[in-house]
């Protein structure tokens, strides 16, 4: 028995590991956007690759990452201005439908099929498509200073498809605080109901999807969450019946009764008198005070467009 | 037992106004006096038996003459032919007791007691409340030992206290506490019967200033046990406990307010220990295969109960559906578990069901092997001195230790470690290799949950077999006599 504990306390600081290595690449939470995107000198579209770093193909996650510059020469500049975008713009609304399909992911009657699926989100921002094959940086980061460096800090949604790391994104920008346009908890659903079309090499049909989803979602009705259904219904089921256990430990047993109890129960009498307290000598405990904050007030420089944010998460394929 | 002097009627001790009185002639009598001659069993001829589970011996019915069979431990107990009440004088005279604590709560106090107990919780089975239960209620005395510990003698101890903070140090100062005691604990009790579980009698604590001188005239209309283990065994855990409540009165004192309080020392001795009985309302049952036994006893003075209560896992399963209800509409509104996350919880759920059932199947293997029932390990030493409590003791977690130590000891349960470890290998696989394929974790998931269901299934099917005892427990009075 006590081998089996040991293996299961190796499997779960394992576990623990890669939890935390997942959590840095699948990264689900609000981002707040406080600063434009950083003005970068480089434009170059080279096919050149990035530095190399060992990716897996497939993963849900990458192995390994690069801070993420300005400037650096890869074979996508995601920071800057998009030389290859196609924008269009929609009649009764300041906002613009775009797709950057820098993969060929997409042919150009598909293209042209996907703006149509996207003209019905064109009045709650700008919406666009996003294909690339990067590894420099987090989806969430290579999305977002996309986005912003061609759109500003404006309402909308990107798609991305990274070729690189294999891995669906979805970001959607709100300009109103503490209101998301699709939060984080949809966007996992909707990637969850869309993953499979692009793992079949149908990314027109996964980003129609996409597009058609969120507007489901915008406009507050429901999407289809088959498997969140289920597996909350399972875990529901587990918490439930564990709690119950714990319950059922705790009541049938018999317990016994407190020393206090047994006190009270008997001819008690007890007197304690003169008490004499002398000193001993002292000791020393190392405690030292918390040093005041060195450069305080961090974060985040103050940045224009107060409540500008973005929301979402990625998904592999 | 003892007959009434005015009509020679059967006697009765009513509960309700605490008197002896007799059902036929409507007399009252105070317990506390001399009523009329105790009859005890005839002793004559008594013969003894032992058929290897149960030994006792045979005495003769002072009524009608019919043959009593009794017990190792039986000092009272009521004849099936005629259903009087026999004294077993012999027994009666090793036990000597000085206190008895009479029944306060009469027989259907007590049922209504043990009812409540039963309705409290929740998974009780429906037939713990049937009348053929109810009915196997009985009222019997059990032996204790009770102390009288002392304490008049210096205490000493450490004590410590904030002082002032000097840079990057805390600066405490550090005294020498001492002082008097004066202390005297008079009822510290102990069961003194191996059959009564140490973890029954210290579940339903007496209050022992209730207790009277003895007189036999409280035994009227129910059983009582005699001791068949020596108390010397306790002796330790009378002082410990006493010194446990001196050290919890010396730290709460006013004058040591503010002061962490270490290393307390402090004696006492025992100065008496007197034998007593105790009241309780006993019940026994067969469980459904019938090869184990439910206790149920009531503190007959108080009403305190502590019962082998098993779970009704139909009752459990439909809770469980019921309660996931609201939990599944919880995570439905305020959470979107991806399917990486459900493998993880999925495989923190299995861990957390490791830990638990690890920890029930060892609760159920010490009570299964009597690992802290001193009184039952003694009763199953051979070759004990009993004139050398130390010995007792030391032979005593010998035998406790080599218990918790040996794997091939034949009751030991086993755990289910094993499967819930090859179980939590899929997720933790599909992790390690971090694959995209959605189905694939919720599949795993969803399996490491199902087997951890299955788990808790087979916990609370073990948790409901070793909840009753094992036999035999025959001898015990409540109901089985007869089955």
């Amino acid at each position: 028995m006590n081998r089996f504990k040991y293996l299961i306390l190796v499997l779960c600081l394992f576990i623990t590991t890669e939890v935390h290595a997942y959590g840095e690449v699948v990264n689900n939470t609000d981002e707040t956007v406080t600063s434009t995107a950083k003005a970068n000198s480089s434009t170059s579209t080279t096919s050149t690759p990035s530095t190399s770093r060992s990716t897996t193909s497939r993963s849900t996650r990458s192995t390994s990452r690069s801070s993420y510059s300005y400037g650096e020469s890869s074979s996508v500049s995601v920071g800057s201005k998009s030389t290859t975008i196609q924008i269009k713009e929609v009649e009764g609304t300041s906002y613009k439908l775009f797709i950057d399909d820098k993969k060929e992911l997409l042919t150009s009657s598909e293209e042209e099929l996907l703006f149509s699926d996207m003209e019905k989100l064109a009045p709650y921002g700008n919406i666009g498509f996003l294909s690339i094959s990067s590894d420099a940086g987090s989806e969430t980061t290579i999305a977002t200073n996309f986005y912003v460096s061609n759109f500003g800090e404006t309402n909308g949604v990107i798609f991305m498809i990274n070729m690189q790391t294999r891995q669906l994104t979805i970001r959607a920008f709100s300009t109103q605080a503490s209101v998301d346009l699709i939060s984080s908890n949809k966007v996992d659903s909707i990637l969850a109901n869309v993953y499979r079309y692009a793992s079949k090499g149908d990314y027109y049909t996964c980003a129609k999807n996409v597009f058609n989803q969120c507007y489901t979602v915008i406009t507050g009705e429901s999407i289809f969450e088959p498997m969140k259904i289920a597996s909350n219904a399972i875990l529901a089921f587990s918490i439930s019946s564990f709690i119950l256990y714990i319950y059922v430990l705790s009541s049938s047993s018999i317990k016994k009764a407190s020393n206090k109890e047994i006190m009270n129960g008997i001819n008690r009498n007890v007197d304690i008198k003169d008490i004499m307290i002398r000193p001993n000598g002292t000791r020393r405990v190392y405690s030292p005070q918390s040093s005041s904050s060195s450069g305080g007030g961090g974060g985040h420089s103050g940045g224009g467009g107060g409540g500008f944010h973005s929301s979402g998460g990625s998904h592999g394929f | 037992m003892i007959k009434c002097p005015h009509c020679s009627g059967e006697l009765d001790f009513d509960i309700k106004d605490q008197v002896v009185k007799c059902p036929y002639c409507d007399s009252e009598f105070n317990p506390k006096e001399e009523i009329g001659k105790v009859k005890s069993a005839s002793e004559r001829k008594a013969t003894e038996y032992d058929t290897g589970v149960t030994k006792g011996k045979c005495y003769t019915c002072s009524q009608c003459g019919a043959q009593l069979v009794t017990f190792d431990d039986t000092a009272v107990t009521f004849c099936s032919y005629c259903d009087s009440q026999a004294l077993i004088a012999s027994e009666m005279d090793v036990l000597n007791p000085k206190l008895i604590i009479p029944f306060k709560k009469t027989k259907d106090e007590a049922i209504d007691m043990y009812l409540k107990k039963i309705k409290g919780s929740l998974f009780a089975p429906n037939n713990f409340k049937n009348d053929i239960i109810l009915k196997k209620f009985r009222g019997i005395f059990m032996p204790y030992e009770i102390y009288d510990i002392e304490s008049h003698d210096q205490f000493l101890c450490d004590g410590e206290r904030y002082s002032h903070r000097s840079g990057d140090y805390i600066i405490y100062d550090k005294f020498l506490i001492s002082g008097q005691v004066d202390a005297k604990y008079d009822g510290i009790s102990f069961d003194v019967s191996s059959g009564y579980g140490d973890d029954v009698s210290q579940a339903i604590p007496f209050d022992i200033k209730e207790g009277e001188e003895f007189n036999h005239n409280y035994l009227i209309g129910n059983y009582a046990d005699t001791s068949d283990i020596d108390s010397k065994i306790y002796d330790d855990n009378a002082t410990s406990m006493v010194k446990t409540d001196l050290e919890n009165t010396i730290r709460s004192n006013p004058k040591l307010y503010g002061y962490s309080i270490s290393n307390v020392k402090t004696s006492s001795d025992i100065k008496e220990k007197k034998k007593g009985f105790f009241p309780v309302y006993f019940a026994s049952f067969r469980n459904k295969k019938g090869d184990r036994i439910h206790y149920a006893i009531i503190n007959g003075q108080n009403g305190k109960s502590a019962v082998d209560i098993p779970v009704d896992y139909k009752k459990y399963l439909f809770s469980s559906l019921l309660l996931a209800v609201p939990i599944f509409f919880i995570l439905q509104s305020f959470a979107t578990i991806t399917a990486q996350e459900i493998a993880i919880a999925s495989l923190i759920i299995l861990l957390v069901g490791f830990i638990i059932q690890a920890i029930d199947i060892k609760k159920i293997n010490d009570k299964e092997n009597h690992v802290n029932d001193e009184g039952f390990n003694f009763k199953n030493l051979s070759q004990v001195d009993i004139q050398n409590p130390e010995a007792i003791k030391e032979k005593i977690a010998t035998s406790i230790e080599k218990k918790k130590e040996s794997n091939n000891t034949p009751k030991k349960i086993k755990g289910f470690g094993l499967y819930i470890f090859l179980t939590a290998l899929i997720p933790g696989f599909l992790l390690l290799i971090r694959n995209y394929n959605d189905d694939l974790y919720y599949g795993s998931a969803i399996f490491s949950l199902v087997v951890c269901l299955f788990i808790f299934r087979f916990v609370v099917k073990k948790h409901n077999t070793f909840i009753a005892r094992s036999l035999p427990q025959l001898n015990k009075r409540g109901g089985d006599e007869n089955e």
